[in-house]
């Protein structure tokens, strides 16, 4: 994610103060204590037990969800299901360990969790995960899902200082008791959801985002002038251009950023204006019940995009190197991280990979006491990759994709017959493999079969992302866009930090 | 009553046997400084006392209550080296004829080392050299004052320290059973106290040679440490070296309030200095210091004692911050101030690392 | 370029929708502030060692409430509080399977002896000796390894774990 590259990369600390003012200016230390302390949870080794992404992301996601939409609650129902399938097949003891152990809940462990359990008529293990049959329908809890829910578990029940804890612990154990059917699962859901509502309520405020979003509404308003209101690559670097020398703005990253959530926002919103959502079923709004009906409820939850390389993190993926860090995962990890957002406004995207990059490295030098020198390279974005080199970087990435495809493939048709027609692809896919002189691919890889079914998923993802990327690129006559946009940032940063190179 | 003073030999310096005490508890203890801090042979302690499994109650019982507490002066790591100290301290809580002593009121001085099978039968150890070296430092005010020292352990063990020549004032007793240990000490029904009559009648001799026993008992370390270094000497041409140790040797471990005595020896007359790093990262100089008055040259192949012995000018007490700390001392042919980040290059150095604990 | 139509009718739902990515960004960039996660509470239940979980204990009731819930969920042996009041100065406690008393040091009068006896030699002996006294007072000892069915150790006699051992209305949760 985006803001974890600033961090890293020493990004504007007027930035991080502005974000981190925003929650503590409406007295919400406590929601900022809470999911502290989910960042804070770690394994006996010392290690966080939770990943950044996508774990905690998902679990932010929630906590903050929008107050609009029937779904918004729907992962504590995904919950009740988890903790009665637990309870099903391992017992009503085992809640505790399964879901509070300091152990990193990585796919891996997981399905060893639920290995050589008893069997129960309602409650099975698949390939994917639990599956729990009721009142004629099957809900597939997959194993990549468990690990956030597991987060959402830990943090119901560690939230504001453990003051639900007794509470929540008394509805799992009254939904589990109930016996497994919707009108007990939904029962649990709405008593969790009810206690979520009024913890949204006391501990987030968005008093604070609405300032933002009227300032780029009107911003926008202000500068389509006529009757309708668009929003264009340009209005980001224009809206930086306006705003970069005050406090909240000083970053290119942080205002693409912004659009990028404006953007996303309308899009969201249009979606659910069109998906017309079922009504609520006589459950009381007041008291934070939400709809949670049977036919509503699907096993896939809502498609939120999350970067594909979060596969390629989990603990399991250890034995098989799939991508080189620095020449082959770095160039694109912003574009598989933004998704969408990124090929909404993608030259605002490009200019945040090159230009943004650059304002980063001066922020640094600033930080660690560089000097001028340092500076004022950087500040005339000497040595800075062109667009047309971003381009070719990303052709390039793009044919390892295709190429760990075919290697994938390769792996899992090893121990399958060849059927008719299939030879020539076999073929191709068995040199892609024999091409890639690599930590795993090789004679043992078909024991990590599982492995290359989950990568070839999140090639194909990470391909079409791609295709689209460079698309979006190909359709721009790049070389001049970048010699202008290399002599604006040019301008702005010397305007920006001319007190330093004084 | 005799009053005879057990130390159970240990690489990090010699712990002696303070006091036995019989406790209406289920498990015999063994503990420290008599805290209520339990050490972790208690367990093996417990089963070499058991009726069954040990030999102290089949050899010394039976006694009303089931158990022991046995408080000792200073940890004792793991191992099975400590069972014949510890037999010979239940021999002499058990005996009529002698107590257990402190070191300053204690007519004999017995340093041990050996295990303890169940026929009674004594075993070598390991690590013998050590285990006299950071004994060195104690044992030294001891010889000094006249205070019989007799050294027991396996017949191996035992010859070893025989070739090494320890000076006059300790004896060497090479010990096959526990039984030869209780003959020597004159615990056995109807045998003569041969060795501890012997160490009497000599006294007179040790208090006459009280003035050359620390030299003589550095000689003994000397010698001890002498084998290593020829063995160095060999493989590097080295003409300036320092040698670097504490009267618990050279991996000891301390505890907060605990001195910390510095013996440094150089192979050429050499000025030193030495520095203290703790473990948060600061250092300090600790010799030379403002306690030192005249700063010379040390001669070179003697032991010098550099801090907490009678002659010295300072005296190092240890305490917070805990964790891995570490003294390094530079010998240099020149009187110049060192820096101990960019120490010169005609300097050598020695670094003795220690855990600091609470 | 890319043109992106802002409608003004959904103006209302995207403020919503902004609002929660905005929190959420803000969510996943601050740091610091962080609470205690249940899971490390948890994990010293299950014996495991962390400072700032053994710090919290004695400084927060709410996390002393919460591994007093959780201790009695995962309990080995848990004696409840006595009803009766006892005339000895260091009661025996019992439950099933176990006993707890402290008997005094005939050694050291400022020392006792915790002693635990179990009924059986399981393999999953206690490692920690839990004490919740009256108004929520809270002790604990590590405990070493059980031999022949009995674990023993050595308090100080002034130590709030001996005194607490001392008062019936103490409950005991072995873990």
């Amino acid at each position: 994610m985006l803001v974890y590259i600033l961090f890293d990369e020493g990004e504007d600390k007027d930035v991080e103060t502005a974000h981190s003012s925003i929650l503590r200016a409406g007295g919400k230390d406590q929601l900022l204590a809470d999911f502290g302390a989910m960042r804070e949870a770690i394994t006996p080794e010392g290690e966080p037990k939770y990943l950044e992404r996508p774990t905690l992301e998902t679990l932010a996601k929630f906590i903050c969800a929008q107050t609009t939409g029937a779904h918004k609650d729907l992962a504590l129902f995904e919950l009740a299901h988890l903790v009665f399938a637990v309870a099903a097949l391992k017992g009503q003891g085992e809640r505790t360990t399964f879901f509070l152990s300091p152990e990193r809940p990585s796919r891996g462990r997981l399905r060893a969790f639920f290995t050589d359990c008893k069997t129960d008529p309602t409650v099975g293990i698949g390939v994917d995960g639990v599956q729990l049959r009721y009142d004629g329908q099957v809900f597939l809890i997959r194993f990549g899902r468990m690990p956030f829910l597991i987060a959402l578990y830990e943090f119901l029940c560690s939230m504001e200082g453990f003051a639900h804890y007794v509470v929540i612990t008394d509805i799992f154990d009254q939904a589990v008791s109930d016996g497994l059917s919707l009108k007990s699962l939904k029962a649990c859901a709405n008593g969790l959801s009810s206690l979520m509502r009024k913890y949204r309520i006391a501990n987030l405020s968005t008093a604070q985002a609405d300032g933002k979003f009227v300032q780029v509404y009107k911003f926008l308003q202000d500068q389509s002038g006529g009757a309708q209101i668009i929003l264009t690559d340009q209005s980001v670097f224009d809206f930086w251009c306006l705003h970069n020398t005050g406090k909240d703005y000083r970053g290119y990253r942080t205002v693409f950023d912004l659009f990028c959530d404006f953007a996303h926002a309308f899009e969201a919103a249009r979606v659910h204006e069109n998906a017309h959502h079922a009504a609520r079923l006589g459950l009381s709004v007041e008291d934070g019940e939400v709809d949670l009906a049977g036919e509503d409820v699907d096993a896939s939850v809502e498609d939120d995009w999350v970067s594909p390389f979060d596969i390629f993190d989990q603990d399991e993926f250890a034995p098989v190197r799939f991508f080189k860090k620095s020449s082959e995962r770095g160039p694109i990890e912003s574009l598989m991280a933004y998704g969408p957002d990124a090929l909404r406004l993608p030259i605002a995207f490009v200019r945040h990979e090159i230009f943004g990059q650059v304002q980063a490295g001066i922020t640094n030098d600033l930080q660690v006491g560089r000097g001028a020198a340092s500076v004022q390279t950087r500040v005339n974005c000497e040595d800075v990759p062109s667009y047309p080199q971003r381009l070719a970087e990303c052709l390039r990435i793009r044919d390892h994709i295709k190429a760990l495809q075919g290697a994938s493939l390769h792996v899992l048709l090893m121990d399958s017959e060849c059927a008719e027609g299939e030879s020539e692809a076999r073929d191709q896919a068995q040199k892609a493999f024999g091409k890639m002189n690599r930590k795993g691919f090789d004679g043992d890889a078909i024991d990590q079969k599982m492995i290359f079914e989950q990568a070839a998923d999140a090639l194909v993802k990470m391909e079409a992302q791609l295709d689209h990327y460079i698309k979006k690129l190909e359709n721009q006559n790049l070389p001049p866009l970048f010699e202008a946009d290399k002599v604006a940032f040019q301008q702005q940063f010397k305007h920006l930090y001319a007190e330093v190179l004084t | 009553m005799k009053r005879i003073a057990i130390l159970i030999a240990t690489t990090g310096g010699p712990v002696l046997v303070d006091r036995i005490t019989p406790e209406p508890a289920p498990q015999s203890m063994v503990c420290l400084r008599r805290q209520s801090d339990v050490l972790p042979i208690s367990a093996d302690y417990d089963d070499f006392v058991r009726a069954g499994s040990g030999v102290i109650m089949r050899e010394f019982g039976p006694y009303e209550e089931g158990a022991f507490r046995l408080d000792v002066s200073g940890p004792i790591g793991t191992g099975q080296s400590w069972q014949l100290g510890v037999f010979a301290a239940h021999a002499i809580f058990k005996s009529e004829t002698a107590v257990l002593s402190d070191l300053e009121t204690a007519d004999l001085i017995v340093w041990l080392t050996g295990t303890v099978d169940y026929d009674l039968n004594v075993a070598d150890v390991d690590h013998m050299a050590q285990k006299v070296e950071s004994s060195a430092f104690v044992l030294a005010d001891y010889i000094a004052k006249g205070t019989p020292i007799l050294f027991g352990a396996g017949l191996e063990n035992a010859q070893f320290l025989a070739d090494h020549r320890p000076p006059e004032g300790i004896t060497v007793c090479p010990l096959n059973t526990t039984h030869d240990l209780l003959e020597i000490l004159g615990l056995v029904a109807n045998v003569p106290e041969t060795v501890a009559e012997e160490s009497e009648r000599s006294s007179k001799s040790f208090i006459l040679m009280a003035v050359l026993t620390l030299a003589a008992l550095v000689a003994l370390y000397l010698f001890l440490v002498k084998d290593h270094a020829e063995e160095e000497v060999l493989q590097v041409q080295t003409p300036l070296e320092i040698n670097l140790t504490s009267d618990r040797g050279k991996n000891p471990i301390f505890f907060f309030g605990d001195y910390l005595n510095l013996m440094v020896e150089v192979s050429e007359a050499a000025w030193v200095q030495c520095f203290y790093a703790q473990a948060d990262g600061k250092t300090f100089r600790i010799y030379p210091n403002d306690q030192v008055k005249e700063v010379t040259r040390f001669e070179p192949n003697r032991l010098h004692i550099l801090s907490g012995g009678e002659n010295s000018s300072f005296a190092i007490k240890l305490g917070p911050p805990e964790g891995r700390e570490e003294v390094a001392c530079y010998a240099s042919l020149q009187n110049i101030d060192i820096d101990p980040a960019r120490p010169p290059k005609d300097s050598v150095v020695d670094v003795l690392h220690f855990d600091l604990k609470p | 370029m890319t043109e992106i139509v802002i409608s003004p009718d959904l103006k209302d739902a995207a403020q919503t929708e902004f609002g929660a990515l905005d929190q959420q960004r803000d969510l996943m960039q601050a740091r610091g502030g962080a609470g205690l996660a249940l899971s490390r509470v948890y994990g010293y239940v299950e014996g495991g060692t962390d400072e700032v979980v053994a710090h919290a204990l004695q400084s927060d009731l709410a996390v002393r409430r919460v591994y007093q819930n959780l201790l009695r969920r995962q309990a080995l042996f848990h004696i409840p509080q006595a009803i009766a009041a006892s005339s000895e100065e260091y009661p025996m406690r019992h439950c099933t399977g176990c006993r707890v008393r402290l008997q005094a040091s005939r050694a050291q009068e400022d020392q006792v002896y915790l002693i635990i006896e179990l009924a059986d030699q399981r393999s999953d002996s206690p490692t920690r000796l839990n004490l919740f006294g009256v108004d929520e007072v809270f002790a604990s000892v590590d405990l070493p390894a059980q031999r022949n069915g009995v674990i023993q150790t050595l308090l100080d006699k002034d130590s709030s774990q001996a005194r607490l051992l001392a008062d019936p209305k103490t409950e005991i949760i072995l873990r």
